[in-house]
């Protein structure tokens, strides 16, 4: 009786978790089963709703130009911890949309716990209307869940998106079961590309020196020696936080090389046949030549170490001489600013990507970009109707919804459109009174690159002549040459393995690989000690099982051929 | 000695510094800022960051939800856990055993994040200020040291007012709270101070922007601009052009917001320091 009796609240403490684990195991498995009931109750409400408008008595579109009859909200989350959200409806934008277009979006915030939240609410069955995210793993899983609503009942209804994207790079975006879920955001579809990355000089001192010729990377070898003499307070190459941008170097190192090779990828392009990057003798030139560089001091001591604030410090401060970055189109920009009112000509210039002697210059393409854009906004089966709202996507894309994103809303800064498809300014306000509106926000999420891209270029070149090389300064340096050194990479769009799988598995390996070598490579004291630790890369890769990746990925892209030239 | 004093004072330094210098920044204008080197002093005096900040309805909508959780939870917290370990600490009660190694299972272990988010939802608490409030109602940690407070009281103060026929809340009340001044206070502050720095219950359970408390709008605001400036397209339209000038940036926005989200709960200390000095130690000998 007393052994009992001491060991009684241990005893009744064990019971009760037992039967809390047995109650959890129970309750888990009806939750699933809630939850798996739960969208199929949905979808024969959902349907039915949808019903009456997809096969609709009148069959027509339920709105032409985004407008509805009855008020139309709508649940938005972007899946980005960075995003941020200005309540609709605080901005002149925003407001017109709800005032004109009865249309009030409700953005869900990501609290800088985007993925969570995501997780979170796919766990719990309460996803919002609308999600923004990146295209991948997370989308088809999604799919996959039956979560989504597919929007092929409507692309015939709405016609803006089928004709601003076009059919192939439409197709691109189907999943596994051919349905169309994507509303794919910023892209160009058969338009301008587009591009970002590349290579910009700080004009001030390359005028000093006599503007020497700047093309080969043994012509920036020289042009960095000579900076690094007579002017040791600058840097000579600055190559942004964490050295991002040695790809554009291993791009520079031949023909149709992308930066995503060594990102991303993890193969090259021979001819038909995709193979592993270690086997592509660019990396391990790039390698030895940024290795060089490094140890002469000819490229910034801290590019390890510094941060995206002090990088971009340099830059607007001019410190640096040469300049390689993945986003020099809006870098350039930002560094030129603070100069506007004072310099003759903006501070950094774009220009065409340093390469190799024996390459093609025409035939190097740094910056890889997809014709369906860069992420992608799908509609739940949350949803009430996912008619309405993809018949507001789609007004929103075409440019009379894009206009009210990149202009303002009309009677603000515009009242009329020229006959060039450009806005004409009213010249209401001035610039201060300008600068104090609260114009517009940060809502666009299925972005019409195309349209941005014919239109941006007219505003800019409308832009007085003596502002324009500052305010014009990314279109111009697009136009000239980051336009013309980007990659079409739509070919490669979603060829990669889920990250749970061998695969997946060994990409991820493969790509801790390529980062710890080119760490290693720049640090290295000697081009034997690249050597060296290039080959033990290669070998450590294929013993990851880079083979069996990049076979995958060579699959993936042949199916992909196979959509697109349906 | 000297090197004594040298090391206090270089760590005195090496964690007042950042601080300073985000005072520092905080008075600077914007656009001077981003040319970098700005240390102790500001170099171009400016208010404007202030004024702004101050003037945001946003960021006074989160003082508000912050002030208001830290006011209510910590008088929640610090009372219900009072009274737990109260109870706790009563000879006599049936099953203390249990709840105690109850207790201590949830100090030592938890579901988790994803059980923690469907425990919410099912109780109807997201996206409403009682979620910041009531799961941190009951501290076990907290709880256990006012019980080995409660338990070194002497018995004749109870059962002197037990004679005088008081009833075990008045006891409570009347006596056993007004003897507890250090600890209370050293534990309010504790929880004060929690609740005015805690941001991720906030992030996952509340997404009205109007309820955010300001500790996760300043984590919003962090995460905001580190990859705006890069994020394609986004600020080419011409009016994005236009503020070259500014004297409010992003750098310089973020660090007003935190200073101003600082200054309250550093104010509330000196108030505290007596109790605190004395209630450190409350809890770890039992006599």
């Amino acid at each position: 009786m007393q052994k009992v009796k001491l060991k009684s609240p241990i005893l009744w403490v064990a019971l009760i978790l037992l039967m809390v684990t047995v109650l959890a195991g129970c309750n888990s498995g009806k939750e699933n089963k809630v939850s798996e009931s739960k969208p199929a109750a949905t979808t024969p409400a959902s349907s039915s709703q949808a019903g009456p408008s997809q096969s609709s008595p009148d069959n027509g579109p339920v709105s032409t130009d985004g407008s509805f009859k009855e008020p139309l909200e709508m649940s938005w989350f972007v899946v980005y911890d960075w995003v941020t959200i200005t309540p609709w409806g605080e901005d002149l934008s925003t407001k017109w949309i709800k005032d004109n277009k009865n249309v009030q979006i409700n953005w869900v915030a990501a609290n800088g716990a985007a993925e969570q939240n995501f997780n979170n609410m796919v766990v719990s069955n309460s996803l919002p209307d609308v999600l923004t995210m990146d295209r991948g793993a997370n989308i088809e899983k999604l799919v996959n869940a039956n979560m989504l609503a597919p929007l092929d009942p409507y692309l015939d209804k709405y016609p803006n998106l089928k004709k601003w994207l076009g059919d192939d790079a439409l197709n691109m975006l189907r999943s596994a079961d051919g349905k169309l879920y994507q509303f794919p955001n910023w892209y160009t579809g058969a338009g301008e590309l587009g591009g970002n990355g590349g290579w910009m000089i700080q004009t001030k001192v390359y005028k000093e020196l006599g503007s020497p010729k700047l093309e080969t990377f043994e012509d920036l070898e020289q042009y960095l020696k000579l900076i690094k003499e007579k002017y040791p307070d600058m840097v000579p190459l600055d190559v942004q936080e964490k050295f991002t941008s040695f790809p554009i170097i291993y791009s520079g190192f031949g023909e149709n090389k992308t930066f995503a090779n060594v990102d991303k990828f993890f193969f090259f392009q021979d001819g038909d046949k995709l193979r592993p990057i270690f086997d592509d003798p660019a990396l391990k030139k790039a390698l030895l030549y940024a290795s060089q560089l490094f140890r002469n001091k000819l490229i910034t001591q801290d590019a390890f170490t510094q941060t995206y604030d002090q990088y971009m410090e340099k830059v607007k401060a001019g410190k640096a001489a040469v300049v390689v970055s993945a986003d020099a189109f809006n870098q350039g920009a930002e560094g030129s600013k603070a100069g506007r009112l004072v310099d003759t000509e903006p501070l950094y210039k774009a220009i065409w990507p340093i390469h190799d002697p024996g390459v093609d210059a025409s035939k190097v393409k740094p910056d890889p970009k997809y014709r369906t854009g860069w992420n992608s906004t799908v509609i739940t089966k949350n949803a009430k109707d996912p008619e309405k709202l993809f018949a507001f996507m789609d007004w929103f894309t075409s440019p009379d919804g894009q206009r009210i994103r990149f202009d303002g809303p009309p009677g603000v800064l515009w009242d009329e459109i020229g006959a060039d498809g450009v806005v004409i300014q009213n010249n209401k306000y001035t610039e201060e009174e300008k600068s104090n509106l609260k114009l517009t926000s940060d809502f666009n999420w299925v972005a019409n690159g195309n349209y941005f891209g014919e239109i941006d270029i007219k505003t800019k070149m409308k832009i007085d002549e003596k502002a324009r090389p500052w305010d014009a300064w990314s279109t111009l340096a697009q136009k000239e040459v980051y336009g013309k050194t980007s990659f079409d990479a739509t070919q490669f769009e979603g060829i990669f393995p889920a990250p749970d799988t061998d695969e997946g598995i060994a990409d991820q390996r493969v790509k801790d690989i390529m980062s710890e070598l080119i760490a290693k490579a720049v640090f290295a004291k000697s081009d034997e000690a690249v050597e060296q630790l290039y080959e033990k890369a290669k070998a450590d890769a294929i013993e990851a099982g880079i083979g069996k990746v990049v076979a995958f990925k060579e699959a993936k892209w042949k199916e992909n051929l196979a959509k697109m030239n349906k | 000695m000297v090197f004594i004093y040298g090391s206090l004072v270089l760590l005195a330094f090496v964690t007042l510094y950042p601080f300073w210098n985000a005072l520092a920044i905080s008075f600077n204008a914007g656009f001077d800022t981003a040319k970098g080197g700005v240390t102790f002093w500001p170099r171009v005096f400016s208010l404007e960051n202030y004024k702004v900040v101050l003037q945001d309805q946003r960021l006074l909508d989160a003082f508000f939800v912050t002030a208001a959780r830290t006011a209510v939870g910590t008088a929640g917290t610090t009372f219900f856990t009072a009274m737990f370990a109260y109870a706790l600490s009563k000879r006599g009660l049936v099953g203390k055993k249990f709840y105690m190694i109850v207790c201590l299972i949830t100090m030592y272990f938890s579901g988790g994040l994803i059980p923690s988010y469907l425990l919410i939802r099912e109780l109807h608490l997201m996206n409403t200020f009682w979620v910041m409030v009531v799961p941190n109602l009951i501290s076990v940690w907290n709880m256990i040291i006012f019980r080995t407070f409660f338990l070194q009281l002497p018995d004749g103060l109870e059962e002197s007012a037990k004679i005088d026929g008081s009833n075990n809340f008045g006891i409570f009340f009347k006596i056993v709270l007004p003897v507890s001044g250090p600890v209370l206070a050293t534990l309010a502050l504790f929880t004060g101070v929690w609740h005015w720095n805690s941001w991720f219950d906030a992030s996952i359970y509340i997404t009205n922007q109007k309820l955010l408390p300001i500790q996760t709008l300043l984590s919003n605001i962090i995460n905001s601009n580190l990859t705006a400036d890069t994020a394609k397209f986004l600020k080419q339209t011409t009016v994005s052009m236009l503020d070259q000038q500014k004297a409010v940036t992003y750098k310089s926005l973020l660090m007003t917001t935190m200073v101003v989200s600082t200054i309250p709960i550093l104010a509330v200390y000196p108030f505290v320091q007596k109790y605190f000095a004395k209630g450190v130690l409350v809890g770890s000998l039992k006599e």
